[in-house]
């Protein structure tokens, strides 16, 4: 008797406490259930919002006149684009039914962006911004129709994380079937918060979507190409060497294998045009330092020339694991050309050249027209800010602009209150094209 | 008889465990809170203060790796051995004890004070974090192409615009979809992460890739490949 109670009065006790216990699951579900739900639905509410302003600023520009209203209105575009981009990818839908309409936006926002500039510039809006402006105009006021009509049945059906999720996904994907079959250039844009590309020095970002001018020679193949392998790793003792993968991207490449001594492996990629090395990674670890970082720079130089580029010159460095990776431009009568980058990096044990990138090299080279500067240095100098203590002398430098065309520059080194600049000023126009801002550290140089 | 007094104690043990679940409930989210509050440096804190923890440590010979800002591995066994040098509990992070021996300095107010808050520490913890989730049993090109792709992404048109945007994109990478990329990065994901930032690209420009074994959806299977690396198709 006394056990049979003991036994009901543990089980109860059991149940109350898994009742407890699940409750209390459930109720933490629910709270998270609905804080993310409100997140999304802020997100959404806020995407239409600066989708309907995007609408509405782009009406105003074709009326407007005056270049004040201008730059409000132009710039109005390019910050409600990319905000409305941050929330539009961050909504629960498949990031591939999202994709045209992200680049709808991208695209809103790079052309803000480029008419801030001209209007800055007072060059005047021509024809062909005209029907873009018409046409991003009317794109925008569709999506935002659409975008209304998901809302009204977000809020009819009181709707739940997986009705938006559905009904967003159905609406974004037709959305996406109606967009202008038009391709704008990406604009590549200076304010930029990710440092990282700072990594490459200055100007690195041009080499996307370029068809690659620097390959030169005829087509190989593959024999030619593990050739070209062992020559470029010269000092490697190779075990053996097989094709990996062929690279079907911008430069079509063999991609190959390389076991060296001691099992450590080496990834080269050659370009089926010209036989270019276009990049080369050594995955061996590099565990202690016996050789300076100026020593690497001068190792790298000698690995350059002996592999045939000549005329390069080393503009930053950047020191991790163990090895230094240094970034070279190709020169041409003393003036730095930042757009032909190859890097190279260095193993501090040993000196052993551990990685190669020449895309930037491969993608921009060519024969050029350097303009002569119609402004000497000192004209140039006048251009820069008297905040600015001016370090070394100033030196020629060909740099891209947002648009990818090529500026000739003088490049100043300067000095505020502690941190170091970089101004560049168009030898031609006077125009300060560009400023850099340098980050030191023991690791190296980089530019933000 | 004897069967009850057994029963008493299963009870008073179910009890117990119960209370003791509760508690922990309450007491764990509580002591995540305070250590953040006093701004302890632990394994994956990213920023200034390690880099210059890391820089004294080195300077003392008790780390030997680099000056990045992250707190990995390496940093971790420093500290570790420092604290066990100045009788310090060797905890593994930088607490108040571990700082005030370490002498980190207070930093003077100024009209213009130099910029300090540029790094890039952050985004190689990051993208080595998801680098480590997606690919860590792939070769590493494999685990290079990956991070590059990332990098890809941020400049396509049709992606978000930072490396978090990318990376924590709904459904954009299963890793991340399932909190796998929450684990420490190892070394060679740390690496294949620098390379990718550092302007590696194995892939020669894809922005998406997938294992053709593990694959349902079809609409990937029409994009262009442009590398095949380990198992992983890397397409545009």
């Amino acid at each position: 008797m006394d056990r049979q109670r003991a036994v009901t009065f543990v089980l109860l006790l059991a149940l109350v406490a898994v009742a407890v216990w699940g409750y209390d699951q459930y109720r933490q579900k629910n709270d998270y259930n609905v804080f993310l739900q409100n997140q999304y639905h802020r997100m959404f509410y806020e995407l239409i919002d600066h989708v309907e302003t995007i609408e509405a600023d782009l009406a105003k520009a074709m009326v407007a006149d005056s270049p004040q209203q201008n730059l409000v209105l132009y710039s109005d575009v390019w910050r409600q684009a990319f905000s409305a981009q941050e929330k539009l990818n961050q909504l629960p839908i498949s990031h591939l039914t999202l994709s045209n309409t992200s680049k709808f936006l991208t695209q809103v926002g790079d052309y803000g962006f480029s008419l801030t500039r001209k209007n800055a510039d007072g060059t005047p809006v021509s024809a062909d911004d005209w029907s873009n402006l018409a046409e991003l105009h009317n794109y925008a006021g569709y999506l935002a129709v659409e975008l209304q009509k998901l809302r009204s049945s977000i809020q009819e059906k009181n709707i739940s994380l997986g009705d938006l999720t559905r009904e967003g996904s159905y609406i974004f994907a037709r959305a996406s079937d109606n967009l202008p079959n038009r391709e704008f250039t990406r604009i590549e844009q200076e304010m930029v918060d990710y440092p990282t590309l700072i990594y490459d020095g200055p100007f690195s970002e041009h080499i996307q979507d370029i068809k690659p001018k620097g390959l030169v020679g005829d087509n190989i193949d593959y024999q030619r190409a593990e050739q070209v392998a062992r020559d470029f790793l010269k000092g490697v003792n190779i075990q053996s060497i097989k094709k990996i993968s062929n690279g079907n991207g911008d430069i079509k490449t063999y991609g190959l294998e390389v076991l060296a001594e001691g099992g450590n492996r080496i990834y080269i990629d050659i370009s089926r045009k010209g036989g270019h090395v276009v990049w080369m990674l050594n995955q061996r670890d590099v565990d202690s330092v016996n050789i300076s970082p100026t020593r690497a720079v001068e190792l790298a130089k000698k690995f350059l020339e002996q592999n045939g580029y000549k005329n390069m010159v080393s503009t930053y460095s950047m020191r991790y694991d163990n090895v230094s990776v240094i970034n070279f431009a190709y020169s041409e009568k003393d003036v730095v050309i930042y757009t032909d980058l190859i890097k190279v990096k260095v193993a501090l044990d040993n000196g052993e050249i551990v990685g190669y990138e020449a895309e930037g090299y491969l993608k921009a080279h060519h024969r050029r027209n350097l303009p002569e500067p119609k402004l000497t240095a000192d004209q140039a100098e006048e251009r820069i800010s008297m905040r600015l203590e001016i370090g070394r002398e100033p030196r020629l430098a060909l740099i891209p602009l947002e648009n990818k065309d090529e500026v000739l520059c003088y490049e100043f080194q300067g000095t505020f209150g502690g941190d170091d600049f970089l101004v560049y000023i168009n030898a031609l126009t006077g125009k300060e094209e560009r400023i850099l801002k340098l980050l030191r550290s023991e690791n190296g140089t980089l530019t933000i | 008889m004897k069967g009850g007094t057994i029963l008493k104690k299963a009870v008073l043990v179910l009890m117990m465990v119960l209370i003791l679940a509760f508690a922990f409930n309450i007491v764990y989210p509580l002591h995540f809170r305070r250590s953040v509050e006093t701004a302890t440096l632990y394994w994956g804190s990213t920023g200034e203060e390690v880099r210059e923890v890391q820089r004294r440590l080195k300077n003392w010979g008790y780390y030997d790796g680099a000056v990045d800002g992250i707190y990995g591995p390496k940093t971790f066994q420093a500290v570790k051995n420092f604290q066990a040098k100045h009788g310090i509990s060797t905890t593994g992070t930088v607490g108040p004890q571990t700082r005030a021996a370490l002498g980190l300095p207070e930093k003077a107010a100024d009209a213009y004070t130099p910029t300090r808050g540029v790094s890039s520490g952050d985004n190689v913890y990051l993208m080595a974090q998801a680098i480590y989730g997606e690919a860590r049993g792939e070769p590493y090109i494999g685990q290079v192409a990956v991070g590059a792709v990332i990098m890809n992404r941020i400049n396509h048109p049709s992606f978000p615009n930072t490396i978090a945007g990318v990376i924590f994109q709904p459904g954009a990478f299963t890793a991340v979809t399932d909190g796998q990329m929450f684990m420490q990065p190892n070394e060679t994901a740390l690496k294949a992460a620098r390379d990718a930032l550092n302007g590696w690209d194995p892939t020669g420009g894809a922005i998406y890739y997938y294992n053709p074994a593990k694959t349902t959806n079809r609409w990937i299977y029409s994009r262009p490949v442009v590398k095949v690396i380990g198992k992983h198709y890397f397409a545009k």
